[in-house]
């Protein structure tokens, strides 16, 4: 719609005016709520601030310390790893699982709240007992692997596995994106599916050719948002490891270090640091995302 | 700094963060009254007692409003420095070592000496007051004495055939001995926890006449050599096939320290090298046996007494509270006989023995074996804990933590953990 | 629906054979829910000691000793919470729509910018603008007030809500409203009259999560109310627990339950509406 040209200039202001009217209460917050902190937390990040007396100017002290502390460098590490095998993960489970209570089921609406229930209990205290009793060393996953003779290892407890009973944890809540999905495909006008059904499309055909372009705007969603979030996974990790990032940091996600460094230990100049070279990694694989989404992104608005 | 935080514009912020005024005063006068605000950590029977401690306090003072406020340990300290960056401390509250070294350290905490009469300081014993004293100023008073302990479980005892060793003159050979024996005699259960705290090392160090911190706090008082040899024990314990799996011990370790999910509440180990001893009463109730707090080995041998007791927590005064005396005042009542009356020994044993003995009538047999244990323990006469450097107290935990378990994970040596330890600790100073 | 399984013989099976796979991955996925539930209903001592999810003797006793263990009976925290939330709920629901269209759908100077800005306020963890934000509020006497919970709601900060009804917006085909615009209908019209109606799943999306995670979320409202009568549900439920003085377990998991329930009924009523797309709206 870029024809608009200079044939609409009154309509093209009109459009500006409606525009920051209904922009304005966005404007407000950003300015009143938002910007403000954002900016605080850049300028302490040139502090050395530990929220009990006024934070003094260090310059680029604390990214300088970034670059030597091995405990960072650590958490990178395995929040990426975290992120990177996660989040394809519980999109893939997710979709596939909108796909199939979509619709034509019976008890649909049942197997949708069991499916979301898990997503409900959020980062609840009791999360970290619960998952015990799943990935503990007497919990379901072994006593079903006893089944079959194996004897599993404690995989919470293993800084071997612990990462892995942490990324199926993020899986089990992947309810959130099945109901953003679900609601994706409900808004696939029928019409479409009426036409490519005329045209002789198989069910296959109408699935690669119809709801996957028309889902894909809803996939970029999922998972731009899925890597911001997972980057800054924090409640999950905490308690499941009782906050430490244990055992021996296989899982200190980055935001869990950030709190650690933050809250416990009063480094609130680094910890605002460290919270800006996340916005910088994860602004820059946002920024790649979007480039690429150009290529497989199907908007009906056409742009 | 001021100059350049407006020029990033952010009204809001730009007097925010400069020092203001205006912040403190959310719990002014109302009326003629005075309003006084405690916040405390704790689970829900703490908050419930604690409640009606501060009821007949206002009772007493119908002039002083007090206004609760709490939470559970996971919460506290973040909530209380986010409210110090907005010079909103609450006028009272709970604090601990190491974590109140920084509140000192930036004057923060109200220097007790200014209103030392209305706080009773002479109720204290210096040794008492001794982690609260800083370069001559008292900046909080003891909320009770608690310490660690050996528990063990007679019962398991008795179930093995093993002989409870004699407390005055086992070592630390025999602990692994009778680990050994129990986990021999009874393939359900292990003999002992593998220590996953550092309280254990306290107790080693000190017996070798070495300390984490030096008197002052300034630097580190122990030698790696010493901490390897504890962590060389550690190893034999493990190997002595007295204890439950590594992993066992770490994702019970990776639960908390709550007394309910230790492994001898569990019935899964006879000892639990390193029980808080107002957890004992929790541990008894779920585990549903009586269980026996024991003096560490080696005291014997020892040149020095290992074993302590210390405040377990202490109450503090905020020093921009504008009622400084209500304030000590209510800090006098909370170590009064008619707040214990209603507290029992969940904060630890109090530190006056005349509230003590006011409140022996109804003590559970539960709490006396605490003040018993207590009492053995200060007949050895132990030297009082060093205060913890303020920058590196609050890392040690952690760093403690992560190292101990790469020990017993094999990753490290006991000579390498002890070095990393020690550079780690170090670099924090 | 137009399109379901035939009914012939394999197609029965076919359908037999996937209930039977979502019911046992449904098993999987609630089991640490059912040993909550169990759990809720045995005796404190027998909690970590017993692993099996059908209780022996059964103890109703969590339920009325969690309900009036903290200052307050538990009602008045879901009370604060349920305030909370609806105050969340119609701020998301009105400013992210509003913003969501204006990004979407018009053309107006700024708004590459603006959007950018917007996914930056997504990426900041909020730990570090946390303290900022408090010291603010706390200097206008927000503290001890919902205020601080739900304005920032109305002014659109959740961005990603804005980001997903963006996505939604944009995902409706624009000759909607080229024919509303041809009719004569201005910019306010076409949003509701044309784009909200069609849009009830992406609404319904926003309404269930911002309830679900404001109902959740307890940083924030730990951070801002101190006073016990002022809690929400899930602060006060990290009161049950503490690493150094004890705990009640079974007080926590019979709450947890309690403070489950409406979150659960939202959901069960909400989802109806996210099945209510273009295909119930007649624009076929």
């Amino acid at each position: 719609m870029t024809k608009t040209g200079r044939r609409m200039s009154a309509a093209a202001r009109q459009e500006e005016r409606a525009a920051w009217m209904l922009m304005a209460p966005w404007f407000l917050g950003v300015v009143a709520v938002t910007l403000g902190p954002l900016l605080a937390s850049l300028y302490l990040s040139f502090t050395d601030y530990n929220l009990l007396s006024a934070p003094e100017w260090v310059g680029l002290e604390n990214y300088a310390e970034m670059l030597r502390d091995t405990r960072l460098h650590k958490a990178l590490a395995v929040t990426a790893t975290y992120t990177f095998v996660s989040v394809p993960l519980m999109l893939a489970v997710a979709l596939a699982l909108a796909m199939l209570l979509n619709r034509g089921i019976k008890g649909l609406a049942f197997y949708r709240s069991v499916y979301y229930l898990p997503s409900l209990l959020g980062g609840s205290v009791a999360v970290g007992v619960l998952w015990r009793q799943v990935f503990g060393i007497e919990g379901l996953v072994n006593q079903f692997l006893g089944l079959f003779g194996i004897e599993g290892p404690g995989w919470i407890a293993n800084p071997d596995t612990a990462l892995i009973s942490l990324i199926l944890l993020h899986v089990w809540t992947f309810g959130s994106s099945m109901v953003i999905f679900l609601a994706g495909l409900r808004q696939i006008p029928e019409h479409l599916y009426e036409a490519a059904a005329l045209d002789g499309a198989s069910k296959r055909e109408q699935f690669r050719h119809v709801t996957v372009p028309m889902l894909t705007p809803i996939i970029f969603f999922n998972m731009v948002l899925g890597i911001i979030n997972s980057f800054q996974t924090f409640t999950q990790a905490f308690v499941v490891s009782g906050g430490t990032g244990g055992p021996s940091d296989s899982t200190l996600l980055y935001s869990l270090y950030l709190y650690s460094e933050a809250f416990g230990r009063l480094h609130m100049g680094y910890a605002s640091a460290m919270a800006w070279l996340l916005v910088v990694i994860v602004g820059v694989l946002t920024a790649i995302n979007f480039y690429f989404s150009k290529r497989w992104v199907f908007y009906s608005d056409g742009n | 700094m001021k100059p350049l935080i407006s020029r990033i514009g952010a009204a809001t912020l730009a007097s925010a963060m400069s020092v203001s005024l205006l912040a403190a005063c959310s719990s002014g006068d109302d009326g003629d009254g005075v309003t006084l605000r405690y916040f405390w950590w704790g689970s829900d029977a703490r908050h419930a007692y604690t409640q009606e401690i501060l009821e007949r306090f206002e009772e007493l003072h119908p002039d002083i409003n007090v206004e609760p406020e709490f939470t559970s340990w996971d919460d506290y300290w973040n909530k209380l420095s986010t409210s110090a960056a907005a010079q909103d401390l609450p006028d009272v509250m709970q604090v601990v070592d190491p974590l109140m070294y920084p509140y000192i350290e930036n004057g923060q905490l109200l220097d007790l000496n200014t209103v030392a009469d209305a706080a009773h300081l002479e109720r204290y014993s210096e040794s008492t007051l001794s982690l609260s004293t800083v370069d001559d100023g008292v900046y909080a008073v003891p909320g009770g004495v608690s310490g660690f302990s050996v528990a063990i479980a007679p019962e398991a005892f008795a179930e093995a055939g093993v002989e409870i060793p004699d407390e005055s003159t086992w070592d630390w050979d025999d602990y692994i001995e009778t680990a050994a024996a129990i986990s021999a005699a009874n393939p359900d259960m292990a003999g002992s926890d593998i220590p996953m705290f550092s309280q254990v090392a306290t107790v080693w160090l000190r017996q070798h006449g070495e300390n984490w911190w030096s008197p002052d706090g300034s630097d580190l008082a122990f030698t790696p050599e010493t901490l390897a040899g504890y962590w060389d024990w550690v190893i034999r314990l493990r190997d002595s096939g007295g204890t439950p799996s590594v992993e066992t011990m770490v994702e019970a370790h990776g639960a908390g320290s709550s007394a309910a999910q230790s492994l001898l509440a569990l019935h899964k180990v006879a000892m639990n090298p390193a029980l808080a001893t107002n957890q004992l009463g929790e541990l008894e109730e779920t585990s549903g046996g009586a269980a026996q707090l024991m003096i560490y080995p080696g005291e014997s041998d020892a040149q020095v007494t290992g074993s302590f007791v210390k405040p377990g927590l202490f109450y503090a005064a905020s020093a921009a509270t504008e009622h400084p005396e209500e304030a000590a005042m209510l800090l006098d009542f909370l170590n009064s006989a008619e707040a214990i009356e209603l507290q029992k020994f969940d904060r630890g044993v109090p530190v006056d023995p005349a509230v003590v003995e006011a409140v022996s009538g109804d003590l559970t047999e539960t709490e006396l074996a605490v003040a018993d244990y207590n009492a053995r323990v200060t007949a050895l006469g132990p030297e009082p804990l060093p205060i913890p450097n303020a920058n590196a107290g609050g890392a040690m935990d952690e760093l403690y933590d992560r190292i101990n378990i790469d020990v017993l994970f094999d990753r490290l040596t006991p000579e390498e953990a002890a070095q990393q330890f020690y550079d780690g600790l170090k670099a924090e100073l | 629906m137009p399109r379901r399984g035939g009914g012939t013989g394999t197609g029965r099976i076919r359908r037999l054979v996937k209930h039977v796979m979502l019911i046992l991955v449904g098993t999987v996925m609630i089991y640490p829910l059912l040993w909550m539930v169990a759990s809720a209903f045995k005796p404190d001592a027998l909690i970590f000691r017993d692993p099996s999810l059908l209780p022996t003797d059964i103890d109703l006793s969590h339920f009325p000793n969690g309900w009036s263990a903290l200052a307050h009976p538990f009602s008045v925290y879901l009370l604060n919470s349920a305030i909370v939330v609806l105050g969340a709920l119609i701020g998301n629901l009105v400013s992210c729509s509003m913003t969501a269209y204006a990004f979407a759908r018009l053309r107006w100077r700024g708004r590459k910018v603006s959007f950018a800005i917007m996914l930056l306020t997504l990426m900041v963890p909020i730990y570090v603008i946390l303290v900022p934000q408090y010291v603010a509020f706390s200097q206008i006497g927000w503290v001890n007030t919902f205020l601080p919970l739900i304005v920032p709601k109305f002014l659109a900060t959740d961005a990603f809500f804005v980001f997903l009804m963006v996505q939604f917006f944009r995902g409706l085909p624009r000759e909607l409203d080229e024919a509303a615009k041809i009719d004569g209908a201005g910019y306010w019209r076409i949003f509701f009259r044309i784009l909200l109606p069609i849009s009830v799943p992406a609404l319904a999306t926003t309404a269930i999560f911002t309830f679900v995670w404001t109902w959740n979320d307890f940083f924030a409202q730990l951070i801002y109310l101190t006073k016990p009568e002022m809690q929400t549900a899930p602060v006060a439920l990290r009161n049950f627990v503490d690493a150094t003085a004890g705990a009640s377990w079974g007080s926590l998991f019979a709450m947890s339950i309690v403070t489950l329930i409406p979150v659960f009924i939202v959901f069960l009523v909400g989802q109806k509406y996210l099945v209510k797309g273009i295909a119930t709206t007649g624009l076929k």
